[in-house]
C-alpha cells in the first residue's frame, strides 16, 4: 500500500518488511524486543512527518486513554 | 446519533488475522483507500500499540459537497495487540470535517468461543454529524423563536388596536377605561361595559386567525 507521501513508499517498504518479519517470528512468540527495526522506523518516519506537514496535518499522537 | 453493531468471523485463527491484519491494503475491495502509514508503535508491557493513518477517496453525494470540498478523508487507526490474551482492539476514526460527520468505530477480535481455529470480530460504530444535529436545532430553535415573535406581535397589535379604539378596551385593565367608565352614569355603564365587551369579542375573533397564523403549519 502507498505511502501518504510518494518519496517515502520506499522507505516504507523497507519498514513493513522489517515489521512484518519481526511480528510473525518474534512479536507473536511471545519477544517483545523491537529493536531490530528501530532503525528503519526512524528514517521511514521522518519522511512521513514530512509529508504530514506538508498536507497540512497535524502529526497525530496517541493520546492517554485513547485504547482504554 | 447512530449506533450500529455487527458480528462476523474469520475462518481463521487469531494469530492468522493478527498478521493480516498489517496486510489488509490494499485489496480487490479497497481501491477507495490511497494510501496507509504506521505513525507511531509501541511496545507496552506485551501489548503493541499502533497507529496508522489512511487517506481513503471521499464519496460525496452532490448535496453533500455544500458541506465538505475535499476530495479524500483522512482516517486514523488505532490498535491494542494482546498476543497473550489474543485480543486484537482496534478504533478507527475520521479526521477533519468531523462536524460534518464522524463516524467511530470499535473492533475487537477474538479467538471464536465455537472453534478455536476462528475469530470472531465484534464491531461497533458511532456515527455523529454535527451538521445534522444542528439542522435540528436550528429548526426549533427558529420555531420557538417564531411563536415568540408571534405572541409578541399579537400583543402588539392588540395594543395598537386598543389605543386605535378606546371604548373597546374599556373591559380591560387600563387606567383610562376606568376613568371614563367612572364618569359615566350605572345604566350607560353596563350599556359601554357590554358594548366593549361586545367590541372585544368581535375583536378577538377577528384576531383568531392571526394567533392560527403563529402555529407552524402542520405539513
Amino acid at each position: 500500500m502507498d505511502s501518504i507521501g510518494e518519496n517515502c513508499n520506499e522507505l516504507k517498504k523497507q519498514y513493513d518488511s522489517c515489521f512484518l518479519n519481526w511480528f510473525s517470528g518474534r512479536f507473536l512468540k511471545g519477544d517483545t524486543n523491537d529493536e531490530v527495526c528501530a532503525p528503519f522506523f526512524k528514517v521511514y518516519q521522518q519522511c512521513v512527518k514530512v509529508c504530514t506537514y506538508c498536507n497540512n496535518l497535524k502529526f497525530v499522537h496517541f493520546r492517554d486513554g485513547d485504547l482504554s | 446519533m447512530k449506533y450500529f453493531e455487527s458480528t462476523s468471523v474469520f475462518h481463521f485463527s487469531w494469530d492468522q488475522v493478527a498478521q493480516g491484519f498489517w496486510r489488509r491494503y490494499p485489496n480487490p475491495h479497497s481501491n477507495h483507500v490511497l494510501s496507509e502509514d504506521t505513525v507511531s508503535r509501541e511496545i507496552r508491557g506485551s501489548k503493541l500499540f499502533t497507529k496508522r493513518l489512511l487517506t481513503k477517496t471521499n464519496r460525496v453525494p452532490k448535496w453533500g459537497e455544500c458541506f465538505v470540498n475535499s476530495r479524500t478523508v483522512k482516517i486514523v487507526e488505532e490498535s491494542v495487540m494482546d498476543p497473550n490474551e489474543k485480543i486484537l482492539i482496534t478504533y478507527t476514526r475520521n479526521i477533519g470535517y468531523v462536524r460534518v460527520m464522524s463516524i467511530v468505530e470499535k473492533v475487537i477480535y477474538k479467538v471464536s468461543k465455537e472453534n478455536p481455529n476462528w475469530t470472531v470480530a465484534e464491531r461497533s460504530a458511532w456515527i455523529d454529524s454535527q451538521v445534522f444535529g444542528f439542522g435540528r436545532a436550528i429548526q426549533a430553535f427558529g420555531l420557538e423563536r417564531f411563536r415568540k415573535n408571534c405572541q409578541q406581535m399579537v400583543g402588539g397589535f392588540n395594543h395598537v388596536l386598543m389605543t386605535m379604539f378606546p371604548l373597546t378596551a374599556t373591559s380591560l385593565p387600563h387606567t383610562t377605561s376606568d376613568e371614563t367608565t367612572s364618569q359615566l352614569t350605572p345604566a350607560k355603564k353596563e350599556t359601554l361595559k357590554d358594548a366593549a365587551k361586545k367590541a372585544t369579542d368581535i375583536a378577538k375573533s377577528k384576531a383568531g386567525p392571526i394567533y392560527a397564523s403563529c402555529q407552524p403549519n402542520q405539513t
